[in-house]
């Protein structure tokens, strides 16, 4: 009796040591969840490969979705792994794992979707300001600009400049700021020398008109007449109506425009006679022709500017426009007069005398005509 | 006797057990976690960003390496732990890149502001000596309101490496210095000419 129930009581040991760690280690092995690393490295890689392949620049949001829900599923882990092993439950860190894997990839052809659009906005911007620049460039050497327009114009080209070059070293978001200011830079410095442009050739019939008279009456009288282009820079001699001669000349600093008043720099436009021939010590430019500036028209425009408030009423309207010597300085420079070289003078001088008309206008030619003309 | 000895067994096999797990490397972790935000700080994701994405790669990837291992019923970190040092070592490198790339960055743009200003001197030495030539005075006008924005862009410099935008600094530097030579040489060729005559 006592033998059977030590024999009882050896199974029932047995069956304790050996079989109660087998079933709790079974329960652990096949009771424990399966880690969802794998889905979690898929995600991961989809999210390296995808930061490594698009620009800082265009990262989508879909991509940062994906960072932040791996961030997530990596935080339900953890927090997963805090409970006791046979609790732990994976199956939203895989969810989260997944869909974070499906942005990732979804996100180099949204970002190429992007950069594609956004680049060709910036070319598009550049290639406008280029034009801008090209434009700006073809008139910028002739025109009498204010110092504020001539400094937003080389403003604008520097940052012209350094968005290319921040184009060059993928620094996308730079270039578009560089190119915003240096756009607004420039198609300010475009619309003025447009508008000034545009309002001074708006008097080209006028001036054609003017030109046109001269030569008639060039070819009727027998005479011969001078007329003055002031955007081309020269002056043209006729002869009974018939051009003999092209002058290079200079004009006023501030030559683009009427002439308003005493010191304003400005050439003035209209039709003159030549009242006086100046040399030895009557000039100071070897030899000079005087004009009879002001004209009736000069006057009639000056009293006007002053009752509009224009000009200022202690102004005074000037006179002694005379074409000189001294010229060949390549720049123009006198205080508004016209001046050519002396040997070209020398030759003008010979060939006109006292009455003879001096036709001075802003262009003989359409503003479109003159900007395709190739810089000076 | 066999009794006690399979008692014996048993419990020291349900010790081994509940041993074999290992204890979580925190210390290491918190310390990879830490070297990362570090070169955060001294902004290596601007001056090496190559190396800080592969740095954070590398935490990601151990940090869920380390996860992986928490997960099993006998977790083993030695490999973790091994890679977690590996990554805070990987990081005082990044970090230290980063650093030299800002000290060279700025040492540039010093070397730039210094050729910038050479240059900028020869340069108003030669415009106030250039012939009212050809090209005229609108010409040099519009060289003297260029030296003005040059001069203008050098304080956007000095201010930018005043507030620590190094990048910025560097590129604008290097765009005015190229500006600067362009004048420079410009003007050269017209004083040479000068000088033929």
């Amino acid at each position: 009796m006592a033998r059977r129930l030590k024999r009882k009581y050896r199974i029932a040991l047995i069956s304790f040591v050996v079989l109660i760690p087998l079933t709790i280690t079974g329960i652990f092995y096949w009771g424990t969840p399966e880690p969802p690393d794998q889905e979690l490295e898929k995600a991961n890689s989809a999210i390296a490969i995808a930061r490594n392949t698009i620009s800082p620049d265009f990262i989508p949001q879909a991509l940062r979705d994906a960072a932040v829900l791996y961030d997530s599923a990596m935080v339900y882990w953890r927090t997963e792994n805090e409970k006791f092993i046979l609790k732990r439950n994976y199956s939203k860190i895989r969810t989260l794992a997944i869909r974070a894997e499906q942005l990732a990839l979804a996100s180099p052809k949204i970002a190429n979707q992007n950069s594609v659009g956004f680049l060709a906005a910036i070319e598009s911007d550049i290639e406008k300001a280029k034009k801008d620049t090209a434009q700006i460039e073809q008139l910028y050497s002739r025109l009498p600009l204010p110092t504020s327009i001539n400094k937003k114009y080389s403003q604008g080209l520097l940052l012209l400049n350094e968005a290319i070059q921040n184009l060059e070293q993928k620094n996308y978001k730079v270039c578009r700021t560089k190119l915003e200011s240096a756009k607004a830079n420039l198609s300010d410095v475009a619309r003025h020398t447009q508008n000034l442009l545009t309002d001074y050739f708006a008097n080209l019939s006028m001036w054609k008109r003017w030109v046109d008279q001269t030569i008639k009456e060039s070819s009727q009288n027998q005479s011969v007449a001078i007329v003055v282009d002031k955007f081309a820079g020269k002056c043209f001699l006729y002869k009974n109506g018939v051009l003999k001669t092209t002058y290079d000349v200079e004009l006023g600093k501030n030559w683009i425009g009427e002439k308003k008043y005493s010191g304003d720099k400005a050439t003035p436009e209209g039709k003159y006679k030549i009242t006086k021939k100046k040399d030895g010590r009557q000039t100071k430019y070897s030899l000079a022709l005087l004009l009879n500036y002001p004209n009736d028209e000069d006057k009639r425009r000056f009293q006007e500017g002053i009752r509009n408030k224009t000009i200022h009423r202690n102004a005074k309207i000037g006179s002694l426009i005379e074409i000189h010597g001294g010229g060949g300085k390549g720049v123009n420079w006198t205080d508004g007069c016209v001046a050519l070289d002396n040997d070209q003078m020398a030759a003008l001088y010979r060939l006109v005398s006292v009455g003879t008309t001096v036709t001075i206008v802003g262009s003989l030619q359409p503003l479109t005509e003159v900007i395709k003309r190739p810089k000076p | 006797m066999k009794i006690k000895l399979l008692s014996g067994v048993a419990i020291v096999g349900l010790a081994l057990v509940f041993a074999g797990c290992q204890k979580y490397p925190q210390t290491e972790v918190d310390a990879a976690n830490a070297a990362v935000e570090a070169t955060r700080a001294v902004q290596a994701n601007l001056y090496v960003p190559e190396e800080f994405n592969a740095l954070q790669d590398s935490l990601t990837t151990v940090l869920a390496a380390v996860e992986k291992e928490k997960s099993k019923l006998f977790s083993n970190y030695k490999d973790e732990v091994a890679k977690l040092t590996a990554t805070t070592a990987m990081a005082q490198t990044v970090a230290n890149n980063a650093t030299a790339k800002k000290e060279q960055l700025k040492q540039e743009t010093a070397a730039n502001l210094v050729e910038i200003a050479t240059l900028m001197e020869q340069n108003k030495e030669m415009l106030a000596k250039a012939p009212k030539g050809k090209e005229g005075k609108a010409a040099l006008e519009a060289i003297a309101a260029e030296l003005a924005t040059i001069e203008t862009g050098v304080g956007e410099v000095n201010n930018k490496l005043a507030s620590d935008d190094i990048i910025n600094a560097a590129n604008q530097a290097k765009a005015l210095k190229e500006k600067a030579t362009g004048i420079n040489t410009e003007l050269t060729e017209v004083m040479a000419k000068v000088k033929k005559r």
